[in-house]
């Protein structure tokens, strides 16, 4: 799926960050990161509290394992990269645990479980440690940004009809009675898939647009 | 793999040590100025939650006073930089109304920090709270969201033997709460355990003390 691409080192940067949004989307083409995105999705502002926390700890190790690339020696190369994920993941959740506390505890294990999220780590090693730093950045920001985009949309989605409620506030009308099921594990396989399902018809319909007009 | 890339090359292994050492280093720095930064912040955040959880296993509290232990295991009145240790509950004429103990010890993850609550003549329990914890989401974690289990703390009553000696709580399915016994949650096993054997630690350690001081304490203690 667009892997061929993945490796093309001369890829322009722009080209990078818009693939991490939509073609190459980490969680609705790419499914990679899957635990988290099922077990904090069930309200929109865990969603983005955790997505922005991966989104911020990508960019942050992309910059520094970019700038080190030319000086870690291949065979420890990935010692290294878990090694510089794990103390942004550490600053992250304890920044979290100081100014959100309340978030802190909804999000409970899963910060620390960005660590092992599989999203990153695939950014390290495919870009970061082979592209200079405006290249891995660019790359880093469209990843995250497709993985907020995706999680978002999940959380939003989850709440709504788990709740009535979107960002805490009500917005379903009073005799909506909340589907209880989009709380719990099950609501978030049926939402991502459904998810994963629309992304797919409208990529097609729009390429089979574009294809269309550029054969007329 | 390193070839291919061009950065690979006769890498010495002293170099390899070299480059982890120094990331592990700055790494290691880095999280320790944070920690050092976020450490008074987290510990205030803490202590308001502390409180708030107090208020909550204290029926009929509606403010109380905080007590930590000195150095020679003496309680005085909570000063800067404490830990809170005991609360004792007030309702709105400034009468005691119970105390609420924190207690912590390790979990099935890590360490749960929980406040119970006891009434004024020790005999049973008002309430429980998981303040932290990290344990697992979904199992261990129904220590902290089965409220129905959470509840259940408030009904417990505690067993004296002949000797008015306090028997621990025993965890159980289909617990009697007028027994002494909690209930056990299939997939929380080791969680419900782990708060078991916390009060259980802790109401040897304190209930001498309370049942001694607890008028002196709800007077403001000793000065």
């Amino acid at each position: 799926m667009a892997d061929s691409s993945l490796l093309n080192e001369r890829e322009n940067a722009a080209a990078r960050f818009k693939a991490g949004l939509w073609r190459e989307n980490p969680i609705l083409v790419q499914a990679l990161g899957m635990c988290p995105v099922l077990a904090v999705s069930n309200t929109g502002i865990n969603a983005l509290t955790m997505s922005l926390a991966t989104a911020s700890v990508l960019l942050a190790s992309a910059i520094v394992i970019s700038t080190l690339r030319g000086i870690i020696p291949p065979q420890v190369r990935l010692a290294c990269f878990v090694l510089v994920i794990a103390t942004f993941v550490t600053l992250t959740d304890m920044l979290i645990e100081a100014f959100a506390l309340e978030l802190h505890r909804a999000l409970g294990a899963f910060l620390p479980l960005i660590v092992v999220n599989c999203m990153i780590l695939s950014r390290i090693e495919i870009m970061a440690s082979r592209q200079p730093v405006p290249v891995a950045a660019l790359d880093a920001l469209g990843m995250g940004g497709g993985f907020m985009l995706g999680l978002i949309t999940l959380g939003s989605l989850r709440e709504l009809l788990g709740r009535g409620t979107l960002f805490g506030t009500q917005v379903m009308p009073e005799s909506f009675e909340p589907w209880q099921v989009m709380q719990l594990p099950g609501g978030g396989f049926f939402t991502l898939a459904a998810l994963v399902i629309g992304f797919y018809l409208l990529d097609r319909r729009w390429r089979a647009r574009r294809t269309a007009e550029a054969t007329t | 793999m390193s070839d291919e890339n061009g950065r690979g090359g006769g890498t010495s292994v002293l170099r390899i040590q070299a480059v982890l050492v120094a990331i592990a280093l700055v790494a290691g720095l880095a999280i320790a100025a944070v920690h050092e930064w976020t450490r008074p912040m987290v510990m205030a955040q803490r202590g308001g939650l502390l409180g708030d959880a107090a208020l909550e296993v204290m029926p009929g509290a509606t403010n109380y006073l905080i007590y930590v232990r000195a150095n020679d295991s003496q309680l005085r009145l909570l000063g800067d930089g404490d830990t809170p240790e005991l609360f004792i509950g007030l309702d709105e004429r400034g009468r005691a109304v119970g105390a609420a103990i924190v207690a912590s010890g390790m979990g099935y993850a890590d360490v749960i920090q929980l406040v119970f609550g006891i009434d004024p003549d020790g005999e049973r329990l008002t309430g429980m709270r998981v303040v932290t914890s990290r344990e697992t989401p979904g199992l261990g974690s129904k220590i902290v969201d089965d409220m129905d289990w959470v509840e259940s703390f408030g009904r417990i009553e505690l067993q004296f033997d002949d000797q008015r000696e306090l028997e621990p709580l025993r965890v159980r399915e289909d617990a009697s709460h007028e027994a002494g016994e909690v209930d056990a949650i299939s997939g929380a096993t080791v969680s419900v355990r782990a708060v078991t054997r916390i009060i259980n630690e802790s109401l040897v350690e304190w209930m001498p003390k309370l049942r001694e001081e607890f008028d002196d304490l709800a007077g403001g203690g000793r000065g």
